[in-house]
């Protein structure tokens, strides 16, 4: 019998997300279906607005869906009190933001802010002298934040982030701010945390952290355009059988009428 | 415990500029002064005049151009015990309740146990017994700033500063912040405020006046 492909750290189904503003309702997520695979990197691209950062939000556990199911680590979190997410948050979930100031606490040193993050997950508190020498901050111990490079503080953030080894830490375009070089030491940085267990899915703009991330989702209109696993582009298809043509495709079709046919196991679709 | 009247830090020579925009900003011209175990010390000037900046070079979130920190008898490491600090911004971490957020000097440094007592009275203190359990979110402004202040007072460190600790405060509340500056100092550390407050002025033993980066002292 072949082995049962490994369970991904997070699953979305049929996600939706409305706000109500002054102007009107805002459609940020539409239906929104995805498997994050565990242990892994995967990149959540898309142009603003594109309903990115309202997805991060709600896998992890900052927000909650309008409509729809969203699991972490076999658990279900929609539907939960506040109070109960919030200390599932603490134990299964981490979060980094953009600006690398607001992940840090200014008065905490690199090491006390691991000490933090290990006493909120409840694991026992040890020397996590491998992880700061993984992410190149060893010799930063006792330094504050303002005594880092934006590079280090965000590294030190997804160190926080992945303290106890959680299942899924997201992270909203968190090289948004970095030069290139701290980019390039950011993103070894995030290989090796996936490598230890954790799921990270980052929001992006960049290309390379498309390029690292085993699994790329392309949201738009707050709907799930496109999948990719490594180069491979695969388009998503909804429960309603609705797929997305690329632009160069749907020049095809002026008068937007099309006619589609099954055979030998592929579909094809052409002009009437 | 430090013995009233020793020396705590002294700075010599402090220069701190910086930019904003095409403008060069000295916050800090040649700064000197002399802090003491035991005394309560307020740090007036209008804003914009280096005050924070003088309060972030002492306790180490910025570097000074030139000058020099003494720190005679040992607090130069800045383990909580020595130094603590309450920013303006306040810094209260988000998934802490109160109670925790006012305990986490303890936590860090493994002493949660034989500080519980006086993290106890602390909140009792500054009036936030019925809030322990909440999060910073779920209280007023006001409720916070005296949270980051009894975190900041809960390891009786040798050097507290204090950015407008009483700028959110009402009159009560301001004189109740007040007294417990004055009840930290009474058990020999040295606390150093930026106030406004007439009323604190009143009360304290020195006034430093810095003015567009310049100290005059009392």
């Amino acid at each position: 019998m072949p082995a049962d492909p490994p369970r991904p750290a997070a699953v979305c189904a049929g996600l939706v997300k409305i706000y109500w503003t002054a102007t009107g309702e805002v459609h940020a997520l539409k239906g929104v279906d995805a498997h994050f695979p565990a242990a892994a990197v995967s990149a959540v691209v898309g142009p603003s607005g594109s309903g990115k950062s309202s997805l991060l939000r709600i896998l992890a556990g900052l927000d909650r869906p309008t409509a729809g199911q969203v699991t972490v680590a076999d658990l279900q979190l929609s539907g939960l009190s506040l109070a109960r997410l919030r200390r599932l948050r603490r134990r299964l979930l981490g979060y980094v933001f953009q600006r690398p100031a607001d992940n840090l606490v200014p008065y905490l040193t690199v090491a006390e802010h691991l000490e933090l993050a290990a006493r909120l997950r409840r694991t026992r508190s040890r020397d996590d002298g491998d992880l700061l020498e993984l992410l190149g901050l060893a010799h930063r111990r006792r330094h504050l934040p303002r005594q880092l490079s934006g590079g280090e503080q965000q590294r030190l953030a997804f160190a926080r982030a992945v303290v106890g080894d959680p299942p899924l830490v997201v992270a909203d375009e968190p090289t948004a701010e970095l030069d290139s070089a701290s980019v390039a030491a950011l993103l070894e940085a995030v290989r090796a945390l996936a490598g230890r267990g954790t799921a990270l899915v980052l929001a992006t703009h960049d290309p390379a952290v498309v390029r690292l991330s085993e699994r790329t989702f392309y949201l738009r209109h707050g709907a799930m355009e496109a999948e990719a696993t490594g180069q491979d582009a695969l388009s998503v298809i909804d429960d309603a059988g609705r797929v997305q043509l690329p632009p160069e495709a749907l020049e095809l079709f002026p008068a937007r009428r099309a006619r589609i046919g099954v055979e030998r196991g592929r579909v094809w679709i052409g002009p009437p | 415990m430090t013995r009233d009247g020793q020396v705590v830090v002294s700075a010599v020579g402090l220069r701190k500029s910086y930019r904003r925009g095409p403008e060069e900003v000295r916050a800090l011209r040649d700064v000197s002064l002399t802090l003491r175990a035991g005394e309560v010390v307020a740090l007036v000037g209008p804003s914009g005049s280096g005050k924070t900046t003088l309060l972030n070079v002492v306790c180490g979130w910025e570097q000074a151009d030139a000058g020099q920190l003494d720190w005679p008898n040992g607090a130069g490491d800045r383990t909580w015990d020595e130094l603590a600090v309450v920013p303006q911004d306040l810094g209260l971490i988000d998934e802490l309740t109160v109670a925790e957020n006012v305990a986490l000097p303890l936590w860090l440094s493994g002493r949660l146990e034989a500080g519980q007592a006086e993290a106890t009275a602390l909140l009792e203190r500054l009036g936030l017994a019925g809030y322990a359990g909440r999060l910073p979110a779920e209280v007023s402004l006001g409720e916070r700033q005296r949270a980051a202040l009894a975190r900041a007072m809960v390891t009786g460190p040798r050097l507290l500063l204090a950015d407008e600790p009483t700028g959110h405060q009402d009159a009560d509340w301001a004189r109740a912040v007040f007294e417990a500056v004055r009840w930290l100092a009474g058990r020999g550390s040295c606390c150093l405020v930026a106030t406004h407050s007439q009323e604190f002025l009143a009360q304290v033993d020195r006034v430093l006046t810095i003015r567009d980066g310049e100290l005059a002292g009392d």
